[in-house]
């Protein structure tokens, strides 16, 4: 049995696109219904989201979705408990909340604002998992931050090699033998560091959006990772 | 000139025709049994005097026979009558062998010429010749005294040959967009002026590595422009054929969609066959400049074009990025015909010759990377295009800033270009699906953009668009006669802004 808030979710957003008078009254009720409920709430607002298929349905609910206001912390634990088992569509809805969350205008993503979560113990794999889909680079970053003071080395040099490289091929410029020849290079020293996964867990995602950066060798040593975490992420 | 002349006690003068316009031979035939003939005899050909015999004064000859004849008889008259066409004398039913071993029309000289009959009443043509001053059929010998023949050309089985010959073209390919549009005939007016638009072939669709232009054969082919051939009769008589000419190489021309058998190779004339009165080719231009491509019918043994059609091709300079609102699937025909004015739009530009890629606004994240802005940068780098239009609906605008911003700030590696267009319909900032900012910023470097969007207030639970500081044209339909009453969820339907859009576009951009 649903929640009776679907059907309440649906009549606002109907309304709204109507921009008929009962638009107003709809979404006070809305509010009301959810007051105590708002974990819930979101959820079936996502779910809505995830189920619309028209320009009308779709912005009709992110124009509900905005008006109710949910904070940040809402949005993360919302998302961080859905995305396990999301379907590709809801995974993509709650994908975006957290984007509202770490890029509030669009830029490059801040995940300094799930750092708090990472120092847990147990950080949510579905957040490990996003943070490394989103950006491996910036996921990376964070995770030296959190879990890299007693490691050795690092990684900063050798991810700006490769985001460098990267960076130009993705505007548009065939990177070089000599380009990914040096790219390898630092992929694979960063792969070699079996005391820091997520490191490894950088390579790995690296790898599954650029595979003309893999060799045999990187795949096959990923691919036989200790952590799961690093072999998933390379699978397809 | 005419016919085969002779001079009894002198030489055999060998007459050998190589056109129907000189002479003497001519055939006919008929229909049997006294019904009307559908089909009348041809004009025999190649005339010879084969022999002389000294001591009967026998001329031997020789013609090929007409076609369709069932007969052929000589007529004859005094050498200095021949400009009067002055008969006097006739052989009659000389058969079909092409050959004849006994004529003596007697003492003195003598013009003579072979007709085709239909062994029963029915003559044909007695050949034509310059007659005061233009070709003309030749007379034919109203009197009969002995061979009882009425001329009658009508339904000649040897011509005139004037067939109807044509070239259809399509607009190109899929070019690899994920909603490939419907295909869609260029419009005969334009067949010539402007022509059709074809893409400059640099790509590499079957991604072996080798440019499409350098690749014999193309699995995934999707730049070459499908030409249909069309012809009335298939085979064309004898001394006849259908030729492909090219104006210059800048046209390649294939058997099949993935290039396959070039039909026109180094040069610029090659004879074509058909097997039913229509064939398909495929055409490509390998490295831009313009052509026309003709086909026609001629003869043989002059060239004389008797039928002719040609097209013209030029080179497509532009790429044309359509950018839908949030869950709008782009596809031709539109799966809400009435509600996905954006492609609606696309497919018109699309049917005008623009080249035009249709996109779910999804393909295009904050940082503008993705499947739109690979394939404008392969169009700039691979297909010579250098000028670029982008417009997109609710976030389909967004995602246009999104797009047009990556690609400012990627120039120096993409290559040369002009954004000369972009358009934003009740542009949405695209951060994400969810996302409910209007887009504010004017796409960077764009040379003409245009803002169409409605602003009632923007209340609570309204969606809006609103004015772009430095666009070139801004539109709120709000405070239009015809647009007060759009929504968010109307105004990319609205024939206004979408005639407006496309009138824009037009004007600025070239195909």
């Amino acid at each position: 049995m649903g929640s009776d808030l679907r059907p309440a979710i649906t009549r606002a957003a109907e309304a709204i696109v109507r921009q008929d008078a009962g638009a107003e009254e709809q979404m006070r009720a809305l509010r009301e219904a959810g007051k105590d409920r708002r974990t819930e709430m979101l959820k079936e607002i996502a779910a809505f989201l995830s189920d619309s298929n028209s320009t009308e349905q779709s912005m009709a609910g992110a124009l509900i979705l905005n008006r109710l206001e949910f904070t940040a912390d809402e949005k993360i634990d919302v998302a961080l408990a859905g995305l396990p088992t999301a379907a590709p569509p809801l995974r993509r809805v709650l994908t975006d909340l957290l984007s509202t969350v770490d890029r509030p205008e669009g830029a490059e993503p801040d995940f300094a604002v799930y750092e708090s979560r990472l120092r847990k113990p147990g950080p949510p794999p579905a957040l490990i998992r996003y943070l490394y889909d989103v950006s491996p680079e910036a996921a990376v970053g964070i995770m030296e931050r959190v879990f890299g003071a007693g490691a050795a080395g690092g990684s900063g040099e050798k991810v700006q090699i490769v985001t460098r490289i990267l960076s130009r091929a993705g505007a548009g410029a065939a990177p070089t033998e000599r380009d990914l020849a040096e790219a390898r290079r630092a992929l694979e020293a960063l792969a070699a560091d079996e005391a820091a996964w997520w490191r490894r867990l950088y390579v790995a995602a690296l790898l599954s959006r650029e595979p003309a950066l893999a060799t045999p060798q990187l795949t096959s040593r990923l691919r036989h990772d200790a952590d799961p975490r690093v072999r998933e992420a390379l699978a397809p | 000139m005419g016919a085969g002349q002779v001079r009894p006690g002198g030489r055999a003068i060998q007459a050998r025709l190589s056109g129907p316009v000189l002479l003497a031979l001519v055939v006919v035939m008929a229909g049997a049994g006294g019904l009307e003939a559908a089909v009348t005899p041809g004009e025999a050909t190649d005339l010879q005097v084969t022999g002389y015999d000294a001591a009967t004064g026998n001329l031997s000859i020789t013609w090929q026979p007409a076609c369709s004849a069932a007969g052929h008889h000589i007529e004859y008259g005094p050498l200095q009558d021949v400009s009067t066409h002055g008969y006097t004398g006739q052989v009659c039913a000389l058969g079909t062998s092409g050959s004849y071993g006994a004529f003596n029309p007697g003492a003195g000289s003598y013009f003579f010429l072979v007709v085709a009959d239909d062994g029963v009443g029915t003559e044909g043509s007695y050949g034509v010749s310059e007659i005061g001053g233009a070709v003309s059929e030749l007379p034919p010998d109203t009197v009969d005294p002995v061979c009882a023949f009425v001329q009658n050309l009508a339904g000649r089985c040897d011509g005139p040959f004037a067939p109807v010959v044509g070239i259809a073209l399509y607009r190109p390919g899929s070019g690899g967009n994920p909603a490939p549009f419907q295909r869609w005939q260029v419009p005969p007016a334009e067949k010539l002026i402007p022509g059709a638009g074809i893409r400059v072939n640099g790509d590499d669709d079957d991604a072996d590595g080798v440019p499409d232009r350098d690749d014999p054969s193309v699995a995934q082919e999707n730049d070459l422009v499908e030409a249909t051939l069309t012809v009335d009769t298939p085979s064309p008589p004898a001394g006849y054929e259908y030729v492909l000419a090219r104006s210059n190489a800048n046209i390649r021309v294939f058997d099949s969609a993935s290039k396959g058998a070039e039909i026109l190779t180094s040069g610029s004339v090659v004879p074509v066959a058909f097997a039913s009165t229509s064939r398909t080719v495929w055409v490509e231009n390998p490295a831009g400049g313009a052509a026309d491509l003709q086909l026609a019918a001629r003869r043989i043994s002059d060239g004389a074009l008797v039928a002719s059609d040609t097209a013209h091709f030029f080179p497509i300079t532009s790429v044309v990025i359509a950018l839908g609102g949030e869950n709008q699937v782009p596809a031709d025909p539109p799966s809400e015909p009435t509600n996905h004015g954006t492609f609606q739009l696309a497919i018109t530009l699309y049917r005008m010759g623009y080249d035009v890629r249709m996109y779910d606004e999804d393909v295009v994240p904050a940082n503008g990377a993705g499947a739109a802005y690979n394939e404008v940068v392969a169009a700039i780098q691979k297909r010579s295009v250098s000028h670029v239009a982008i417009y997109g609906y609710s976030h389909g605008g967004g995602s246009t800033n999104d797009l047009a911003r990556r690609m400012d700030a990627n120039r120096a590696a993409i290559g040369a270009f002009t954004l000369d267009f972009t358009a934003y319909v009740d542009g949405i900032d695209n951060d994400s699906d969810i996302d409910i900012d209007p887009e504010t910023a004017l796409p960077p470097t764009t040379a003409y953009h245009a803002n169409y969007y409605e602003h009632p207030g923007c209340g609570f639970l309204q969606l809006c668009g609103g004015p772009i500081a430095g666009a070139n044209l801004n539109v709120n339909v709000t405070a239009t006669p015809w647009g007060a009453s759009l929504t968010h969820y109307t105004i990319d339907d609205a024939p206004n802004v979408l005639q407006g859009i496309q009138d824009l576009l037009v004007a600025h951009v070239p195909r």
